[in-house]
């Protein structure tokens, strides 16, 4: 095994993409688990949804990916509000472990339903024709959509984050989190905020799945498989922690993309040694507050 | 062993419905039907196999064919529970599909002394070899013989630097090196090869290894969504280096897309459009399927149609009966070719050469091949006198 | 973190009632234990003894999980790693060392205590979600690493595993033998796990799953007590893999999946959390599901996940558990 400084570099830099959707994906957790308490196990089956939801448009409307990154983002975030109000907002004065049994079920419902109608196998989804072709960086080769991935991937996080952090609805979120009785005697409609929580947290798997689909292989499993990452994700940078979240999914991102390049065969591992070794030195997670 | 109080307790256990079936043909239909190949064969071919029963006048000697399904899901203990069931309680003669190496090796075990013939879509160069069985037919070329139906025509064309990209299951394992051998011993050098993980999604790290290497060819020891996802990938990256596929079946192409697997070189056992037979049957098949047949989907219709031939001509369903028959008579395919199948239970039959068609080439939906030649079967088969199997009657 | 609605499913003072009836059971948990063992006996003449067998695998599967949440309150998502990692090793030291069944299947017992008490020290501080989620991670991790080591066989397997024989007498290869055997282990251990109940350490479980703070004040190491019981439930776990390992004769990467975590899961709900007959009932419905819709492919995850849902929101105590809160008494 040589150590070529440019393969490093080129797998950092692709590390970074897959970063980009683990951050987009734990962000989203983070911020349902955050104010509902639900840790969203159908979250991949979202981000898949998102993917599915593109590749229609493209099949049925013939709509493209621009719109269709404005779009499928609606669609999941109105499938959000079906299913927080039919469905999890009963549950919350359970236990939260029913949250994550509900989820766990509707993840198998709707990924089973999806393998019914459209089969097991992966669908295509282009790339968009303005994005097409490649940028060569000395060291490696790098797609333009990936950039894009990367880019916007890290914009939408910083947006979200500062939309929650430094604005009126944010503060809101925030204080709802801590102590939703307070924020209910204020006259704010708790039950419709954490509807909309959830719908924007489901809306931003849908904006992964729509960025994923030209990349990834669009198919039944692929939210499945990359939500496992997420979640030890999510756990290294401590459940609820909304900065915490994006990045510890980027630094996973560059970290698994370094592993590649020198020891590939412990890259799939990597993300969960780290997940122990955290575990076993901080227990709440790198950025979490004290449980 | 006590194999003979088992079949009596069983036989006990067993209600009378069981005792009733062993009077009829049965055919346990053991397929993926979920999963990494569920569209290339699942269904589809259950359909083919459903076609020759009707071609063939839906009995043999006067007897009903009974068809019972179920899926393996790509996992050993299901399959191998199931086609346990299917043997001890329900008398199937025959165990089709079984289209993954881990769950055939688990029925190969299982049916060894059984009076049980299974045909198997699997690839493990150990179903011919230390794990053959009397009763057992490999349906698909094996890891060996399809490494060398890919690496040696491409090697003769010069291609000699090959990088691989496989997948961490014992097929992938199997193939890289079975294919390593071939391309070594044939002038070529292996540059490096990659693994991926079954949950791996995003493959352009390894994409990026293999351009670094200067290998001519990339191979893709690996199939299905993972493989579409490599020519999506490869093609974003501009990889320059040809992709050399093992199992690239119609179904792949449509779903990953022409565009993305253009000029792509490789060996197949069948493709619908090849000549006036292949075309018929093609579209009696897709009259009722919706899609021309891929590859496995024939070899189903090509071995059921022999197997209920065997029966008519043995008059019963001694599995040894009906083995020696099936060796000793070449086996028709569509294409007007026949097969041979050997006492290590491979398939002997030519297989065709094919670039896949750019997209101003290809004129229709499912026109993705151009046929560039036949491959001899004699020439890529792995040669009796090097078989470990216990059979072959050499050793 | 406690299940809310659930401390109101046992009662408070279980030995009371119990110590009236043979075996330790109460009158109406005898009377299914009677029922129960009835059906195992009538059962292989009617349905396949192999498929019988894997649902009583899965029902001591259920019941080892049983013991952590709905007695202890720990809701673990990593189960898959005691009862895939007790299968490999009872089928690798059967296949591979020589074992003999006795010797091997305490080979899988030991490996999934073992793994147990690992998991354990990590995890056992957490509680709730955190407690499911580090689970299911650590167990992942276990995945990936069977996933890679030689001695799992990959994809294959660890195959071909020799049944052996009970004592070195009688032959387990005979399908009736082993059926008899096992189904006797089914009976001794849905006793055990009564027995394990209604004990002093079961008493004090429950206290803490009830109310932690309360236990810890009245001077027990709470930490302690909830590893222990999570020791118990990963070694119970890894007999129920092993022994699926010895009927199957095979072991694989399905039993250490998240799939096989989930199925846990899934059983005890729908059979009802915290009862000593839920996981027999849940895995009958939730196997025979599998069983009669695997021809329908898909249609197998699709309703699993529509089961879930429908037991999360209306059924939520379980089959058992809404019975037991209708006719008020403990099953």
């Amino acid at each position: 095994m040589d150590f070529n400084l440019n393969l490093i570099l080129g797998q950092m830099v692709l590390g970074l993409v897959n970063g980009a959707f683990y951050a987009i994906l734990s962000l989203g957790l983070s911020i349902i688990f955050g104010l509902l308490g639900v840790i969203n196990f159908a979250h991949g089956v979202f981000f898949m949804l998102g993917a599915f939801a593109a590749y229609m448009l493209s099949e049925v409307f013939g709509i493209g990916y621009w719109p269709a990154l404005i779009l499928v983002p609606l669609m999941i975030g109105a499938l959000g509000v079906v299913v927080e109000v039919t469905l999890i907002r009963s549950l919350y004065k359970l236990d939260h472990l029913y949250g994550l049994l509900l989820t766990l079920g509707l993840a198998f419902a709707i990924e089973g339903l999806i393998r019914i109608v459209f089969g097991p196998q992966g669908l295509p989804y282009s790339i968009p024709d303005s994005l097409r072709g490649a940028i060569n960086l000395g060291f490696m080769f790098l797609p333009y959509y990936r950039a894009w991935v990367v880019i916007a991937g890290i914009i939408l996080c910083l947006s979200v984050w500062l939309v929650i952090e430094r604005t009126p609805l944010g503060a809101k979120l925030r204080a709802a989190t801590d102590n939703p009785q307070m924020v209910q005697a204020f006259g704010i409609n708790v039950p419709v905020m954490l509807t909309l929580t959830y719908a924007a947290g489901v809306a931003l798997a849908g904006i992964g799945g729509v960025m994923a689909a030209p990349i990834m292989s669009v198919d039944p499993a692929m939210g499945t498989n990359i939500v496992i990452v997420v979640f030890a994700v999510v756990v290294i940078g401590g459940m609820g922690s909304i900065f915490g979240s994006i990045l510890t999914g980027l630094a996973l991102g560059l970290l698994e993309g370094f592993t590649k390049a020198v020891f590939a065969e412990a890259s799939s591992t990597v993300i969960f040694v780290v997940m122990v070794i955290v575990l076993i030195a901080r227990p709440r997670g790198l950025f979490g507050k004290m449980a | 062993m006590k194999r003979s109080t088992k079949f009596v307790a069983a036989a006990v256990a067993a209600l009378v419905a069981a005792s009733a079936a062993q009077a009829e043909v049965t055919i346990g239909y053991l397929g993926a039907l979920t999963g990494a190949q569920a569209d290339m064969t699942g269904e589809a071919a259950l359909h083919a196999t459903r076609m020759a029963i009707a071609d063939f006048g839906g009995e043999v000697n006067g007897e009903p064919i009974e068809v019972l399904v179920a899926d393996h899901a790509g996992k050993p203990d299901l399959g191998l529970a199931t086609a346990r069931e299917w043997v001890d309680a329900e008398g199937v003669n025959l165990i089709l599909n079984v289209d993954n190496s881990a769950v055939a090796l688990a029925v190969s075990d299982l049916i060894k002394d059984k009076n049980v013939t299974m045909a198997m879509g699997a690839s493990s160069s150990r179903l011919i070899n230390e794990s053959c069985g009397p009763h057992q037919i490999m349906l698909l070329l094996d890891n060996g013989t399809l490494a060398r139906a890919v690496t040696l025509p491409q090697l003769e064309a010069g291609a000699k630097d090959w990088y691989f990209i496989t997948v961490d299951y014992a097929l992938g394992h199997d193939l890289e090196a079975q294919a390593t051998k071939a391309i070594e011993a044939n002038g070529g050098t292996v540059k490096g090869s990659v693994v991926h993980s079954p949950q791996a999604t995003d493959f352009s790290s390894f994409l990026l290894q293999a351009q670094s290497s200067g290998a001519t060819n990339i191979a893709l020891a690996t199939f299905g969504a993972w493989q579409n996802a490599i020519a999506k990938q490869a093609q974003e990256f501009g990889v320059q280096q040809s992709l050399s596929p093992f199992y690239l079946a119609d179904t792949d192409i449509k779903s990953a897309g022409l565009d993305t697997l253009q000029n792509v070189t490789g060996t197949i056992q069948f493709y619908w459009d090849e000549n006036d037979a292949t075309r018929a049957f093609s579209d009696r098949f897709r009259e009722d399927f919706g899609r021309p047949p891929t590859f496995t989907n024939a070899y189903h219709y090509e071995f059921t149609t022999h197997y209920l031939k065997a029966i008519e001509a043995t008059g019963g369903t001694d599995a040894d009966a009906i083995q020696a028959w099936m060796r000793d008579n070449p086996m028709a395919l569509i294409n007007g070719d026949t097969a041979t199948i050997r006492e290590d239970g491979a398939v002997v039959r030519d297989v065709l050469s094919y670039r896949t068609k750019t997209l101003a080439e290809s004129t229709g939906d499912w026109d993705f091949l151009e046929i560039t030649g036949k491959v001899d079967g004699e020439s890529i088969a792995q040669p009796l006198a090097d078989s470990a199997c216990p059979l072959v009657a050499s050793n | 973190m406690t299940l809310a609605d659930m401390k109101q499913m046992t009662p408070s003072h279980p030995m009371a009632e119990t110590a009236l009836h043979p075996l330790g059971f109460s009158r109406a948990r005898f009377i299914l234990f009677v029922v129960t063992a009835l059906a195992v006996v009538i059962a292989p003449f009617v349905l396949y003894p192999i498929f019988l067998m894997k649902i009583y695998c899965f029902i001591i599967f259920a019941v080892a999980y049983n013991l952590l949440l709905g007695y202890t309150g720990l809701m673990s998502f990593g189960h898959a790693a005691f009862w895939g990692m007790g299968a490999y090793l009872t089928a690798y030291s059967a296949a591979n060392w020589g074992f003999g069944f006795e010797a091997a299947l305490l080979t899988g017992t030991v490996t999934g205590a073992a793994l147990g008490l690992i998991f354990g020290l990590v995890a056992i501080r957490r509680t709730g979600l955190y407690f499911a989620m580090i689970t299911l991670a650590l167990a992942q991790m276990v995945y990936f690493i069977c996933l890679q080591s030689p001695f799992t066989g990959g994809e294959d397997g660890v195959q071909g595993v020799p049944r052996g024989s009970l004592l070195g007498l009688v032959d387990l290869n005979n399908d009736w033998n082993l059926y008899w055997l096992v189904g006797t282990i089914l009976l001794g251990t849905i006793i055990l796990s009564n027995r394990v109940v209604h004990s002093p350490f079961g008493q004090v479980l429950r206290a803490i799953r009830n109310n932690p703070a309360r236990a810890k004040s009245l001077g027990y190491n709470v930490d302690r007590y909830k590893l222990c019981a999570f020791v118990m439930s990963a070694a119970l776990a890894g007999f129920a893999g092993g022994l699926k390992a010895i009927i199957f004769q095979i072991a694989t990467l399905t039993d250490v999946s998240t799939v096989a975590s989930t199925e846990a899961v899934l059983i005890t709900l729908v059979g009802g959390i915290g009862t000593i007959f839920g996981p027999a009932v849940g895995s009958i419905i939730v196997l025979s599901l599998e069983h009669y819709l695997a021809p329908f492919g898909p249609w197998v995850m699709f309703t699993q996940g529509v089961v879930f849902v429908f037991f999360v929101l209306v059924f939520r105590k379980g089959l058992l558990g809404e019975f037991q809160s209708y006719f008020k008494t403990s099953l």
